[in-house]
């Protein structure tokens, strides 16, 4: 049929029925699958449940949910569209300076060092910090956490194999981060693809976990939630900052995506550490 | 007179306007007059002009008006034509004013006359009249017209001679303006211009004066000043520039003088610059100054290391004769006054032989003498004096003053140079020495290493011998442990004896007390029968009688001293505390003893020493028992000889059993005796009750050989000691010792709240003696009389009389009040009704144990803040501590641990500010952090081994310890195990600052003991500052309370139990382990401990004793699915509880974990009800299971 693929072209946010039907179909996700993205800041949410739509080659929102609530794998497909997921391997150069510059001298401080990158999607970031703490010294007494909504995500992420297009940009960014090696000493590029060392992968934890509902599993000293907080509306915000709070020791780490800051009122209890890399210290004692 | 310059412009202004003023007015007038004579012309000549004409018009056309009436007949025309008349003579008059009135008068006449004529013949011709009459009539008429009209000419003509006169008066008067105008504007201005004259050539000349001083002034002559010639503006000008001239004098005088000051201090310090030697700067300092002050001679003189003052330069001195005295002391002559004080001291009027100034020209004294001090950092160090022919001026002076500083530093500084490079010489002298040196010790150490090659070879040896001594050390330990044990044993044997014997005394008591009543009734009979009043019993049957009557009496006394024993043993003794004067005592001993005494042929005598109190405190009765036992008892035994009683100061070297007494507390009672004396072997027995050294003696002496054991535990009640000192055959010597004052252990007895008063109080005692008696406390009522309400107090619940006595004794040494409780249930309600300060908890006690009362004091939300410190016989302290307790003390303690107890309990943690202890045996790194600690105003001790910390921790009382784990004497984690055996919760909190690397199981194992671990690596001083501050604030917050019941989870229901059984606790997180842990050994639950699937494995693997397993989902290594996979795959666990604790909430999580093998699931954060509510559903099973399995 012609209309099989249409896309609706204007912000869906501003028609009442549009809106209606995206919360009941989130509705609908959170009572067969229990994963919770009621809380999501309604445009963006919005825009990500029509792009599923276009995907799924369905008419309409109504099509959709029937089939999401009837078929468990079309449902982990379209979660994949739903759960945000830019990342790569040193993305942010500035921002893995800052660690290793800022955080990683007070790391070194602990006997063992847990790390939890909340939202970790495929991978990239936890490999990153991986190199970066290993580099440093501190991989041996490290455990990273990486934890995401989408099962899909982790386990490519488990993979730890990522295509090589763009090389030269990860090249790039690991030097400019500071990596005193080169990359090779950490993966190996073969066939376009790059594949993370064996050693790097032991201590990291990939793991199923849902911000929203689930809850803190363990004492961090540092934090990543990059990029996820700013899909959340305020309250599932505030509720999710303190599960991140609750988590870290005191004077641990909480790294935030570029777009994110503390609440400037300073009802959180952190103190800016790297405000421009988006990196807090948490006060205060748990 | 003063006129300014203004003035004189004012005046000429003001002439200048008053003669405008009087031009003005003059013209005015004189235009005025004109204007007069010009209005007359015109209002006299003008109409009389215009008037001839109408009259004449007027009077033409009444003429014609008549003519027409009489050519048309019309006699109404002729009268109209008359009527005109009026209008004339109307015009006529109102032109009076300006005719000439005769001639008017004349012409109105003329005109009255010609009407009439007119009309009159006018109405006769209208009436056709003709004749002559009317002829004449008409030539009448016709007269008097033409006289009208002459009439009317003159009376109109201008008079023309009077108007030229008129003209001729304007002209005049005209002339006349023009005059007066010229004389008045020529006098104005002649007077103005007179005025300015005057004026400006005043002006002038004062310009003058003035121009010529400023000239003057600026090429810089200010000796003349300006003349004043005016007293004017300009004068003012004048004289103020001539103040300006001089205050300009002075300024330049000033400056020149501040020049040469300058000059004068640069020059010297210019003189005294670069590497001079002291007498160099004193030589320059000296020339200079006094070139500089014009002084003839100069001399400076500095001070000593002794303080005198040494003449260090002179200038021109030598010529003054003899030259200078090349030393002062301090106060000595004029230097050494000088030295003194800090200002200069100047001589003037010096005397012409004090001293002469020569030169090759001359000689003179000088006029004054200038002494100077030279201070620096409030000390005097030189004095530069200065001889001087012209006056001290003040200039010099200033100089000199100014420069006073720089020559004290200059002196200063060359000393210091002096003395650096005597030090620099005497350093390298010694680095010299110091080579010399090292080459020997390189011969040494070239020694040394030979000796160490044959160390190494004894070391071999050693080694050997090491093993060997370990293999013993090992044996030595082994039994020790069986020793330990046999000790636990013993105890516990004493325990139930001490039980078994106050069961025997109570029968005993029991008994007696039934036994003397019937013996008293046979006593009463027996005597009655051996009366024998009736006389009927033969003597021998009143022998018998008499018999009877003295076995029961003594059957009597024997049950009566059972009695006493038995009470004294059971406790049941009750003592009565009063003043009790030895004289008494030795009178009574003196009155019953001498007959016994004299009976038996023995001598006895009763001596009291001096010195002694009057009166001791103690119960007379108790006292006075023993002294019959003892005295009894010597003369029972001695056939001959004496018995004596002493009672005198116990002597200095007397040695106690008992802590609490010392020879300066006591008094001594000593009976001695000539009599058989005791073999030492037999000392203890003749305590024992129905014992008698030789058995034979029984018979000889009779009795029940109670007395002495009865005497003794007397003594003992009282707080005193009864010894024995004899030999064989040369008699006894029993001295009974009693507290000069009454020991706490007997106030005790009479009850906690009595041992607030400690003086005064005996009789207080011994009123309540009921409350003081064990059975008292074992109906459970608190003791009596209570702190007051709102007075802090500690709560005790003990059912241990004699502990909790000295626990009392302890308690208030402290300062503190505290109530006892001997049963669980009065200890519940006093918690809850008083709320002590804290809670002294038993584990055994009669009615619930300690666990229990401890469960529900944190269930009671009134009672649960209360700190709990657990001592127990039982050595159960992780389950006190995981209840929540403060701490947990091990019997048999110490007084010190029951002072910590304390400390414990009531922390002062509000007065005062943390305590740190740094245990650190690098002293480089521990001086560095207790100076952190101290830039943070916190109180710090540091030690360098682990023996000291240990050490100094039991002595004082510390908030925190940062722990180096690397230290010489004993691993950090022993210090720390150490540790918590010795102080339990009280222990301070821990911060290990380590270097060392540590594994995962180290660090974990640390973390069970340790706040944080700081690694010395990275940021560490950073970090450990972050969290030595946590501390001091969680510190401040919350003073002293352990956070340990925080730490576990919601507090459980009290009433489930799990005493012993065993669970292994599977978890990464620390915080979830130590939370669970906490609540589960709070429950009596044996906990262990893996933190990854892997590690849980081996500790099933390890231990088959596990009876249930909570499992955490997300680990490192092997995750919780995986491990319980594998468990299930064991069949040995096919049916071994697992509970699995995850943080995930979703759908399908609990399927997965039940997958996996999970027997239930609990998401986190994990509700302890919930918990234990599983684990009692898992366990009740589960037994079944295993056992089936």
């Amino acid at each position: 049929m012609a209309d099989i693929a249409v896309v609706p072209t204007r912000a869906p946010a501003q028609d009442d029925v549009t809106t209606i039907e995206v919360r009941l179909l989130l509705e609908a996700i959170y009572e067969r699958y229990g994963y919770d993205l009621r809380g999501y800041a309604a445009a963006s949410i919005g825009r990500r449940v029509h792009l599923a739509l276009a995907r799924s080659g369905l008419s309409d929102l109504g099509a959709l949910q029937h089939r999401l609530l009837t078929d468990p794998d079309a449902f982990v497909r379209v979660l994949g569209d739903l759960t945000v997921q830019v990342t790569g391997l040193f993305r942010d150069p500035d921002f893995y300076r800052a660690i290793r510059e800022r955080v990683v001298p007070m790391l070194r401080t602990y006997p063992l060092i847990n790390v939890w990158l909340a939202g970790c999607a495929t991978g990239e970031e936890a490999y990153s910090m991986a190199i970066l703490l290993r580099e440093e010294g501190l991989y041996e007494r490290s455990q990273i956490y990486a934890t995401d909504l989408s099962a899909a995500a982790l386990e490519r992420a488990k993979e730890g194999v990522f295509p090589a297009e763009d090389l030269a940009a990860i090249v790039d960014g690991y030097g400019r981060s500071g990596g005193g090696d080169t990359l090779e000493a950490h993966a190996t590029v073969a066939y376009g693809q790059l594949a993370i060392k064996e050693s790097l992968r032991r201590n990291i934890l990939f793991f199923q976990h849902d911000l929203v509902s689930d809850h803190v599993f363990g004492e961090m000293q540092v934090v990543f939630c990059r990029n996820v907080l700013i899909y959340f509306g305020r309250a599932l915000r505030d509720r999710v900052m303190r599960k991140l709070c609750e988590s870290l020791c005191s004077g641990g780490f909480l790294c935030l995506g570029a777009s994110e800051r503390m609440a400037a009122d300073g009802r959180e209890p952190f103190s800016e550490l790297a405000p421009n890399e988006r990196i807090y210290r948490r006060t205060g004692a748990p | 007179m003063r006129v300014t310059i203004r003035s004189k412009l004012a005046a000429i202004v003001v002439a200048a306007v008053l003669a405008l003023v009087v031009l003005i007015v003059g013209t005015n007038l004189i235009a005025n007059r004109m204007q007069a004579e010009l209005e007359t012309i015109q209002g006299r000549y003008l109409p009389k002009m215009d008037l001839g004409p109408r009259l004449e018009a007027d009077f033409e056309r009444a003429r014609r008006a008549f003519q027409d009436a009489v050519g048309s007949h019309d006699l109404d025309a002729v009268n109209e034509a008359r009527d005109r008349k009026g209008a004339i003579l109307d015009e006529l008059a109102a032109a009076r004013d300006f005719l000439d009135p005769a001639q008017a008068t004349a012409l109105r006449e003329a005109i009255e006359g010609y009407f009439t004529t007119a009309f009159d013949v006018s109405r006769r011709l209208v009436g056709g009249e003709t004749g002559e009459a009317l002829v004449g009539a008409m030539a009448a008429m016709q007269a008097k017209q033409a006289l009208a009209t002459d009439r009317l000419k003159i009376a109109t003509r201008l008079d023309r001679g009077e108007l030229r006169e008129a003209f001729g008066t304007i002209a005049r008067t005209q002339t006349t303006v023009g005059r007066v105008r010229l004389v008045l504007s020529a006098a104005c201005l002649a007077l103005v211009i007179s005025l300015a004259v005057w004026v400006g050539s005043g002006v002038l000349r004062s310009l003058g004066a003035v121009d010529d001083g400023l000239r003057r002034f600026g090429k810089g002559d200010f000796a003349r000043p300006i003349a004043v010639v005016s007293r004017d503006e300009l004068g003012d000008v004048a004289v103020q520039a001539n103040q300006m001239a001089d205050s300009l004098r002075q300024l330049m005088a000033e400056r020149d003088r501040r020049d040469w000051l300058k000059n004068a201090q640069a020059g010297l310090v210019r003189e005294l610059r670069g590497e001079l030697e002291p007498e160099e700067v004193a030589t320059r300092a000296v020339r200079f100054l006094a070139r500089a002050v014009e002084a003839p001679a100069a001399a400076l003189y500095t001070a000593d290391a002794d303080g005198s003052f040494r003449l260090a330069a002179e200038h021109a001195l030598a010529s003054a004769g003899g030259g200078a005295p090349a030393r002062f002391r301090m106060g000595e002559g004029l230097v050494g006054q000088a030295a003194r004080q800090e200002d200069l001291t100047v001589v003037s009027d010096v005397p012409t032989d004090y001293m002469r100034v020569r030169s090759g020209t001359g000689e003179g004294a000088p006029r004054a003498i200038v002494l100077v001090p030279l201070p620096h950092a409030s000390r005097v160090v030189g004095v530069l004096e200065l001889a001087m022919f012209k006056p001290w001026s003040e200039g010099a002076a200033e100089l000199v003053s100014s420069v006073r500083d720089t020559l004290a530093i200059a002196i200063v500084v060359a000393r210091a140079r002096a003395a650096t490079r005597e030090l620099l010489a005497a350093t390298q002298r010694q680095a010299e020495r110091l080579a010399a040196q090292e080459e020997e010790l390189r011969a040494n150490n070239d020694e040394l290493a030979a000796q160490e090659e044959e160390l190494r070879t004894a070391n071999t040896d050693l080694s050997q011998r090491t093993e060997e001594l370990e293999a013993q050390r090992q044996t030595l330990a082994q039994r020790n442990a069986d020793l330990d044990e046999a000790r636990v044993r013993l105890e516990q044997r004493a325990a139930e004896l001490t039980t078994v014997s106050a069961y025997k005394s109570q029968f005993l008591a029991n008994m007696s007390h039934e036994l003397r009543t019937p013996l008293n009734s046979m006593l009463l009979l027996s005597n009655l029968l051996a009366e024998n009043e009736d006389g009927r019993l033969t003597p021998r049957q009143i022998e018998f009688a008499r018999t009877i009557f003295s076995a029961g009496k003594d059957l009597l006394a024997l049950i009566n001293q059972v009695l006493d024993l038995a009470k004294v043993e059971s406790g049941h003794q009750e003592i009565e505390i009063g003043p009790v004067p030895l004289a008494d005592l030795a009178e009574r001993a003196r009155r019953v003893f001498t007959p016994l005494a004299r009976d038996k042929g023995l001598a006895f005598a009763v001596t009291v020493a001096a010195g002694l109190p009057d009166a001791i405190p103690t119960d007379r009765r108790r006292v006075e028992q023993i002294l019959t036992n003892l005295l009894g008892n010597a003369i029972k035994f001695t056939t001959k000889g004496e018995v004596t009683l002493r009672i005198e100061p116990a002597g200095a070297d007397a040695r106690f059993r008992r802590l609490d007494l010392e020879p300066g507390g006591c008094i001594a009672f000593v009976v001695c005796d000539t009599g058989l004396g005791i073999a030492p072997e037999d000392f203890e027995r003749v305590f024992a009750p129905f014992e008698q050294v030789d058995a034979a003696a029984d018979r000889r002496y009779g009795g029940t050989g109670l007395g002495l054991g009865i005497a003794r535990e007397l003594t003992a009640l009282l707080g005193g000691e009864l010894q024995l000192r004899s030999t064989l055959g040369a008699g006894s010597t029993f001295t009974c010792f009693l507290p000069r004052r009454p020991p706490a252990q007997l106030a005790a007895s009479a009850g906690p709240a009595a041992i607030v008063e400690p003086s005064g109080a005996q009789s207080g005692r011994g009123r309540s003696p009921a409350a003081s008696s064990p059975k008292a406390h074992a109906s459970g009522a608190p003791t009596a009389a209570a702190p007051g309400p709102g007075e802090p107090f500690l709560l005790l619940i003990e059912d241990d009389p004699v502990f909790a006595a000295t626990f009392g004794e302890v308690i208030e040494g402290q300062g503190f009040t505290y109530l006892l409780a001997t049963n669980g249930q009065t200890g519940l309600r006093v918690a809850r009704e008083r709320r002590p300060k804290g809670i002294i908890l038993d584990v055994r006690l009669p009615d619930m144990d300690g666990w229990r009362v401890m469960e529900k004091l944190r269930a009671d939300p009134s009672t649960a803040s209360i700190p709990v410190h657990f001592i127990s016989a039982l050595d159960a302290s992780e389950r006190g501590l995981a209840m929540g307790a403060v701490g947990y003390l091990t019997k048999p303690v110490t007084r010190r641990d029951l002072v910590s107890v304390i400390e414990a309990l009531v922390p002062r943690a509000g007065e005062r500010s943390a305590r740190f202890l740094v245990v650190e045996d690098d002293a480089f790194t521990a001086d560095s952090i207790v100076r952190v600690l101290e830039a943070e105003r916190l109180e710090t001790r540091r030690v360098s081994s682990a023996e000291a910390a240990l050490a100094v921790l039991s002595r004082e009382r510390f908030d925190c310890m940062i722990l180096d784990l690397s230290l010489a004497d004993m691993s950090g984690l022993d210090l720390l195990q150490a540790l918590r055996e010795q102080q339990g919760g009280a222990a301070p909190k821990v911060v290990v600052y380590t270097a060392r690397a540590l594994s995962r199981p180290e660090t974990k194992a640390l973390e069970a003991y340790a706040e944080a671990i700081v690694l010395k690596d990275g940021s560490s001083v950073e970090r450990l500052l972050d969290e030595v501050r946590l501390f001091v604030r969680r510190f401040q917050s919350g003073p002293g309370r352990d956070d340990a019941p925080s730490r576990g989870l919601e507090p459980a229901p009290p009433d489930v139990r799990f005493e012993g059984r065993k669970v292994l606790v599977v978890d990464d997180d620390m915080r979830t382990v130590y939370a669970l842990s906490a609540t589960l050994r709070a429950k009596g639950i044996e906990v262990v401990v893996a933190d990854t699937g892997k590690a849980a494995l081996e500790a099933l693997e390890a231990r088959s004793d596990i009876e249930i397993v909570l499992m955490d989902i997300m680990m490192p290594e092997m995750d919780g699915y995986e491990a319980m996979r594998r468990i299930r795959a064991d069949a040995r666990f096919g049916a071994l509880p697992i509970i699995a604790l995850t943080a995930k909430a979703m759908k399908g999580d609990a399927e997965k974990c039940v997958e996996a093998g999970a027997s239930r699931y609990l998401p986190k954060p994990i509700d302890a009800d919930r918990l234990l509510a599983l684990i009692a559903a898992c366990l009740g099973g589960a037994g079944e299971a295993r056992a089936r399995g």
